[in-house]
């Protein structure tokens, strides 16, 4: 065999992979140490009626706005499957650009739309109340309901043709096609992804905590940060978050494969279907281009119209900003490219290894992680220059997930496709990186490291607790104007934020797509 | 930029400042937030000394008064602090249980604060005031005259989180006051009243005034003088409660941790010096801690609250968590 090699020598070849498995299994494991060290300490005991409404209130707004999401995520996504319209692309690439867009800059297009003196809000009444349950849900759905779109379309675009072509025959109406051909296509893929969208809404901190607005609407996630930032007290900290650890990991646990899951493609328009010209089709429609405009399109529309340049100077001319936009910078490009180091390596063989550490981080909570790396550097007392260090580490290690599941079945089809050739060719792991899988997976790597970037800038847990107040990041300066209501200066901040992870994207993209053609031709 | 010009100019940025360190030394103050903003009294203090010590004062600033203790607890013996600022009289107990508080040798028998604050020898006390609820004369037309009738009524309220915040910490002890063991219901009507609680009081007292939202925000009686002197305007009025409104002493100390408790302790008598504290009252808008400092005539028309209240030090150290637990319970529900 031409890589017949005896095991003992085959995990020889591969120490970096596993040296770098450590290095992962480390940086998760010794937080959650730091964690569970501390229990032994000095506190009061949990305040078991706080809990309970803890608990109660995380489960209920995670509950409440992944029903929502899919609610109205089904109604968007059969409009789209019936309907072909001009923008209807341009539409789907905003809808999955609202589903990584900054949660900071989301709750901001909240705040600002749905206020009660708000565009939005001075026609919801005089009992209406953004800060609370209404405010997160509104926040959660615009987040997630992008989500729920992309899986319900491609499932229903992938319908064979035959069907709609049957549909069609007998002149199906509205209830029908939802009945017949609709539900069943949608159905198998419904738990995994309402699962993956109450964990995501259950683990939600930045939302939560720019407009919870106290006590009776605070999530575990937002307690765990206020224990130790408010309270000082690090025990009751770790309590919460080993709740929340038990919480959410035992979700998690039921849906690790579907997490790790790519998202399907979304296709153009194929095949007719018979209910659109149906009254109750249009009647849907109307009201999904309804949440549509009041949801997707106006909240950002509120944002980009009352952007003031006056502002923008001063701004400009404020070495604070700048110090922001640099650590922001450094935040975002040292996670992704640290995350993109640990993943590749880890992608060696048959990836599982990527596969089975991504899950561990799913696992666990960013607060808790936090918590955990803060117990840790805590009497080290280290200064700014560490603390960013330290966070890049931990922002690589919380984004590793995205990374994996981006390039792993690229690099799998790779093998598949090359597998077989490059042993007959005798390569070794070198050449196979240097010719075959640097060069075709450098566009994913872009996207990848796009994505990475983008997650890491708009990081809040972590560097909320790990930060020094002396620290600036876009998305810190951002959460602290929105606090201080100063929303008009906060609007230029969320731009930054955006434009900055834009930027980064359009070129490391761009930069991989003429590295690409210059080194190895446009072949690939 | 290619690597090694920034390396080169970092390296150059670092002798820089590595050159200004050795010229001239820094104090470092923790504080909150409102006091180094740009309407704060932070820009002008800084004038005031940096003219007088030939060193350079650097502002850390944090989200509230109760933040500012945590950090240093926090950070214990490694603080970067020479001196906290914004603590107050109801966290005394507390803060010098860090054992972080180092005595400062100053006198303060001129001082004219209500308390016997020339027998502590490690705080300074550099302004005062009393808690109470202001509102938009604009936007509600018949505000309550108590407590009770504010719980009764189906105003919104704002107020700040008692864990991360003095005044909000303030309304727990005027509460706890007020209500004694009836305090829970007390809260659980509050509950109902409650708009939103923020984290620190810029972030209440600006969702109120900046943003226009809720119909009573937890401030200070002195806050009327605030939009009379700045903006002209008397829109803006504190409540006078029935029950009487809880005293805050504001205080400032230096840390075991400074390296230049001289340069601290000095800053300490700028802070009660005549030119501070004809400063604090129209920046920070509190009382000031001397006799005789000039105040503008809008402070002559704000509430003279009759009855005062105030809790021992000690009762609050020994009962805060408590008192927080209660509070968290019954605005939960």
């Amino acid at each position: 065999m031409a890589n017949g090699q005896h095991p003992i020598m085959k995990a020889l070849r591969d120490w970096p992979k596993w040296l770098v498995a450590g290095l992962v299994l480390s940086l998760l494991l010794a937080p959650l140490l730091a964690l569970l060290s501390q229990l032994g300490g000095q506190t009061q005991a949990l305040h078991w009626p706080y809990v309970r409404s803890l608990v109660r209130f995380t489960l209920w707004q995670a509950l409440l706005s992944t029903l929502l999401s899919a609610a109205i995520g089904l109604l968007l996504a059969r409009m789209l499957a019936r309907r072909s319209f001009h923008g209807r692309t341009l539409l789907l690439s905003w809808l999955d650009a609202c589903f990584v867009m900054p949660s900071l800059v989301v709750v901001l297009a909240v705040v600002m739309t749905f206020r009660p003196s708000g565009s939005v809000g001075q026609f919801l009444g005089d009992g209406w109340r953004l800060y609370g349950l209404n405010g997160i849900l509104l926040a959660h759905v615009f987040l997630e309901t992008p989500l729920f779109v992309r899986v319900f379309l491609a499932r229903l675009q992938q319908m064979p043709a035959g069907y709609l072509r049957q549909a069609r025959l007998l002149g199906f109406n509205d209830w029908q096609m939802w009945r017949l051909l609709d539900w069943p296509a949608i159905k198998p893929a419904l738990p995994s992804v309402l699962m993956m969208v109450f964990l995501l809404c259950l683990t939600s901190f930045t939302v939560v905590l720019s407009l919870g607005g106290g006590p009776r609407a605070t999530t575990l996630e937002v307690a765990i940060y206020q224990a130790l930032r408010f309270e000082f007290d690090p025990i009751q900290a770790v309590k919460l978050a080993l709740l929340q650890l038990g919480l959410a990991a035992s979700l998690s646990l039921l849906l690790l494969p579907a997490l790790m899951r790519p998202l399907p493609a979304s296709r153009s328009q194929q095949g007719l279907r018979p209910e659109g010209q149906r009254l109750s089709a249009y009647l849907q429609d109307a009201l999904a281009w309804a949440l549509l405009l009041l949801l997707w399109l106006w909240p950002i529309w509120v944002l980009l119209s009352n952007a003031r340049w006056p502002l923008l100077v001063p701004l400009l001319q404020d070495p604070a900003y700048w110090q922001a936009v640099r650590s922001s910078l450094l935040l975002g490009l040292g996670s992704a490219g640290l995350t993109l180091v640990l993943s590749l390596v880890l992608l060696g063989g048959r990836g599982r290894l990527a596969l089975l550490l991504s899950y561990g981080i799913l696992l666990m909570p960013a607060v808790v992680l936090a918590t955990g790396s803060f117990l840790l550097i805590w009497p080290l007392n280290p200064g700014a220059q560490l603390r960013l260090g330290l966070l890049i580490l931990l922002n690589a290690l919380l984004v590793m997930p995205f990374a994996v599941k981006m390039l792993r079945p690229a690099k799998l089809a790779l093998t598949q496709a090359y597998g077989r050739q490059m042993q007959l060719l005798g390569m070794n792991l070198w050449q196979r990186w240097r010719w075959v899988y640097w060069p075709c997976l450098l566009p994913n790597l872009g996207q990848a490291f796009g994505l990475c970037f983008m997650l890491a800038i708009a990081d809040l847990a972590a560097t909320l607790l790990l930060a020094t107040p002396q620290m600036n990041t876009l998305a810190l300066m951002l959460y602290r104007l929105l606090g201080s209501h100063q929303l008009p200066l906060a609007i230029w901040l969320a731009f930054s934020l955006v434009v900055l992870g834009v930027l980064v994207n359009w070129a490391v993209q761009g930069m991989a797509k003429v590295w690409g053609a210059k080194r190895y031709g446009a072949g690939h | 930029m290619s690597k090694t010009t920034f390396v080169k100019s970092s390296l150059t940025s670092a002798a820089l400042l590595g050159g200004l360190a050795l010229a001239q030394p820094e104090l470092t103050v923790y504080t909150y937030s409102s006091f180094v903003s740009d309407y704060g009294p932070g820009a002008q203090l800084t004038e005031l000394f940096e003219a007088q010590c030939d060193c350079k004062l650097n502002w850390v600033s944090l989200e509230d008064g109760v933040s500012v203790l945590n950090r240093l607890r926090l950070e214990g013996e490694r603080t970067q602090a020479d001196l906290v600022l914004g603590f107050d009289n109801n966290l005394l107990a507390e803060a010098r249980a860090t054992g972080l508080l180092r005595p400062h040798g100053l006198d303060l028998d001129a001082l004219t604060v209500p308390g016997n604050w020339s027998a502590e020898l490690d705080v300074v006390p550099f302004d005062y005031g009393y808690f109470a609820f202001i509102y938009d004369q604009e936007r509600l037309s018949n505000p309550p005259s108590s407590m009770a009738e504010l719980l009764a009524s189906d105003l919104q309220v704002i107020y700040q989180d008692p864990r991360s915040s003095t005044p909000g910490l303030g309304l727990l002890l005027w509460m706890k006051s007020i209500y004694g063991d009836q305090a829970e219901q007390a809260w659980q009507q509050m509950a109902a009243r409650t708009l939103t609680v923020s984290s620190s009081w810029w972030d209440g007292y600006a969702l109120y005034t900046e943003a226009k939202e809720g119909d009573l925000v937890l401030s200070y009686s002195t806050s009327p003088a605030y939009h009379q002197v700045v903006e002209g305007t008397d829109q803006y009025q504190a409540l006078h409660f029935a029950e009487g409104h809880f005293m805050q002493v504001e205080l400032a100390a230096i840390t075991t941790a400074s390296k230049q408790p001289e340069l601290a302790a000095q800053f300490l008598q700028m802070l009660i010096s005549p030119e501070a504290q004809a400063v604090i009252p129209v920046t920070n808008w509190m009382l000031p801690v001397v006799a005789g400092a000039e105040l503008p005539e809008a402070f002559d028309q704000l509430i003279q609250p009759e009855i005062v209240h105030q809790l021992d030090p000690e009762l609050v150290q020994q009962n805060r968590a408590a008192w927080v637990r209660e509070w968290l319970t019954a605005s939960s529900r």
